[in-house]
């Protein structure tokens, strides 16, 4: 989910234009943005569209042998600030152990971010430490980070090369961690050329051997914004895969802060909840 | 015969339940508890069963969870009840967790009826936390939510800005469940007096709990501060003149208290104190009451490596009239000390993508030189069919000690459950 407090549409157009301006040029525009340039704005598309979202999201988690686990939930998020602090809102509705479970989280840029977990059996409203940023999100192969989204700034990121992928003209970027604080060593990524998406992305190890792809495996226009709706991660070493898709995906609602509160999290407003 | 009937009757009413739309939910359980051998077979007078090699806890329930009225953006309502069968004594009871109406506006939400109310920042320690528990459940296996017990109350949040004021008004007094029956093995100071009787505070107006919490967010921490008034929930004792009989009674207390919990480091640091006052044996005269404690914990929770996190707790009571305590205290009675000082450990690993959870919880008093250790193993074998599997372990080297009196209660236990 990702945001534009410039209006989206405007910047829509701004790129579609300058893309088109460009096109048959790629070597030109690739020596005018640089690979952090491009990389932020795949960030600023993919995780800060809208003001605020809400999308009803189903999570397949696949393992090698076919058995498969259901996660349903639905996630509010408001930007703070474009590029910057987020606020996220998830409620659980399956599977049946975890149903009326929330989860909170204030994302901050400088400092860790706020996590807050309401247990339904118990009432209980508990922080949550969020150092484990690279743990796995409800069991699922997207750690904690690929669901908010991991700064930009914590990365090196080169230009590789540009090729097509499905048609597509992309910028092939490897980004390296600069702290040695992630379970691979560095990614590649395929961002579409002209929308500024990452449309795949490949983890390699210390060793240079391939542990995980994302994949955007279904892209559609929501409200004039281009949304990944379903995505898949697979960890390759185990054959573990989740798929996911964004329903009813909605942008701008108006969604107030004050729903991102420990209020809510006992009692979530039906207005945003109910399926 | 008549449980089987009554399953079958719990499934017929979750199955209308969902057709009518009451947003139906629950699960099956089967929940089984073994007492493990004991060198020691020697009983104690009136605990003939607890000290044979026994089950402590058999039990399958239905828990059926369900919204009776339709929800609207004001209102909505709650309920959450088992049946179960209770294979130890052979009786098939019914127990309402839950059952409430709620009530929301603008900087208000209103909460009546039966309701389970969580307070505090410790794992499994309790300071401000003035709401009932069942600890024979918790000590026999039960999983973990079992451990609370609903108050049947009215419960009013108030909202402004930052700020949160939770008030909780309990009218009818509802006791801990402490081992006490024949279940459990525990420590009876007087087991030559066995003419007992049990007085609960009436439905007096008077005998009304009353709680409040003030919370709001200090820098990066959430910080709470905690008023109760209202009775303890673990008995105290009273022998009549004549020495022929024991009476065991609720005494009035007063809670004053705090907590703050927030990020430290690369985890989450817990606070919280409070000092828990028996206001009519202020200067703890009278050795059947509680004395008047200040109780104080400090806990700090890091996941050390991915699906790795080790939860660690220090926690300390110290009773405020010792002086009269140790003057007052009857001949023969085992003293305790002033100061009861217990470290905790949590540690809890996920494996496969989260479907089997290892964690073992351990306590240990140096004051007291007693401990409890809970090992569990948990496995998820799909969405909705979970089996756990664990131990609990108590003892000491004094019989009387808080953990160390259960020594005889080691038990194994396991419990399915199947959603539906």
């Amino acid at each position: 989910m990702k945001k534009d407090n410039g209006g989206f549409l405007s910047r829509l157009i701004a790129l579609s234009a300058a893309s088109s301006f460009v096109f048959g040029a790629g070597a030109a525009a690739a020596a005018d943005l640089s690979a952090g340039e491009i990389v932020s704005k795949a960030h600023l598309n993919y995780y800060y569209a809208g003001d605020d979202g809400r999308a009803e999201i189903v999570m397949r988690l696949i393992n090698e042998k076919g058995r498969e686990q259901l996660r349903e939930l639905t996630m509010l998020k408001k930007d703070i600030k474009d590029g910057g602090a987020q606020k996220y809102f998830v409620f659980f509705h399956k599977p049946d152990d975890v149903r009326g479970m929330t989860f909170m989280v204030w994302k901050n840029v400088e400092a860790d971010d706020d996590r807050w977990l309401y247990v339904p059996a118990i009432h209980l409203i508990k922080r949550v430490a969020a150092s484990d940023k690279r743990s796995s999100f409800v069991g699922s192969d997207f750690t904690y980070e690929d669901v908010s989204g991991r700064p930009v700034a914590d990365d090196k990121h080169e230009l590789v090369k540009e090729e097509k992928l499905n048609k597509a003209d992309c910028y092939v970027v490897k980004s390296t961690p600069k702290d040695r604080d992630t379970e691979y060593a560095y990614r590649i990524a395929w961002i579409d050329r002209d929308r500024f998406l990452p449309l795949k992305e490949e983890y390699y190890d210390a060793r240079g051997e391939l542990i995980r792809t994302f994949e955007a495996a279904e892209l559609k226009t929501i409200q004039g914004i281009l949304t990944v709706t379903r995505r898949v991660m697979k960890n390759v070493k185990t054959g573990h895969r989740t798929e996911v898709t964004f329903g009813k995906v909605e942008y701008d609602l108006g969604i107030p802060e004050d729903v991102f509160t420990e209020r809510y999290m006992e009692r979530p407003p039906r207005k945003w909840f109910e399926k | 015969m008549r449980f089987h009937a009554t399953v079958a009757m719990c499934f017929l009413v979750g199955a209308a339940c969902r057709a009518a739309d009451f947003n139906a939910h629950g699960f099956y359980q089967a929940n089984y508890s073994l007492r493990l051998p004991d060198g020691d077979s020697s009983c104690r007078p009136g605990q003939t069963e607890a000290c044979r090699r026994e089950f402590v806890r058999a039990d399958e329930r239905i828990q059926l969870e369900f919204t009776p009225f339709a929800s609207s953006d004001r209102t909505d309502s709650f309920a959450k009840t088992d049946f179960y069968h209770d294979s130890v004594t052979d009786a098939f009871k019914g127990d309402v967790r839950e059952a409430y109406l709620d009530y929301f506006s603008g900087n208000y939400d209103l909460r009546i009826g039966r309701q389970i109310i969580t307070w505090g920042v410790g794992d499994l320690l309790f300071i401000n936390d003035v709401y009932p528990k069942d600890w024979v459940a918790f000590l026999t296996g039960a999983p973990m939510q079992y451990l609370k017990i609903g108050s049947d109350a009215l419960k009013l949040n108030l909202y402004s800005g930052e700020r949160t004021l939770e008030f909780v008004v309990v009218p009818f007094f509802e006791e801990d469940r402490v081992p006490g029956g024949q279940r459990l093995i525990y420590y009876d100071p007087l087991p030559g007096i066995r003419n007992r009787s049990t007085r609960r505070p009436s439905a007096k107006m008077e005998n009304t709990e009353l709680a409040l919490r003030i919370s709001q967010r200090l820098g990066n921490f959430d910080a709470s501060l905690f008023l109760y008034r209202g009775f303890h929930k673990t008995p105290g004792m009273e022998i009549s003149p004549d020495g022929s009989s024991l009476t065991f009674f609720y005494p009035r207390l007063n809670v004053y208290g705090f907590s703050a919990q927030g990020p430290w480091q690369r985890g989450i640091l817990s606070v919280e104190g409070g000092c828990l006052l028996s206001v009519e044996d202020r200067d703890g005269r009278n050795p059947g009451t509680q004395n008047s404690q200040i109780r104080f914990l400090l806990g700090y929770q890091e996941e050390l490596k991915k699906d790795f996190t080790a939860g660690f707790q220090y926690y300390v009571e110290a009773m405020l009239d010792y002086g009269s305590y140790g003057a007052v205290l009857p001949a023969g009675f085992p003293a305790q000390d002033k100061l009861r000082h217990l470290v905790t450990l949590r540690l809890t690993r996920l494996i496969n993508y989260q479907t089997t959870k290892l964690s073992t919880m351990s306590f240990y008093s140096p004051s007291d030189n007693d401990y409890y250790f809970n090992p569990e193993i948990s496995h998820k074998f799909n969405d909705d069919l979970t089996a756990t599997a664990g131990l609990n372990v108590l003892g000491g080297s004094k019989p009387h000690t808080f953990f160390g009196q259960f020594d005889k209660n080691d038990n194994i236990y396991l419990n399915i459950r199947r959603n539906w």
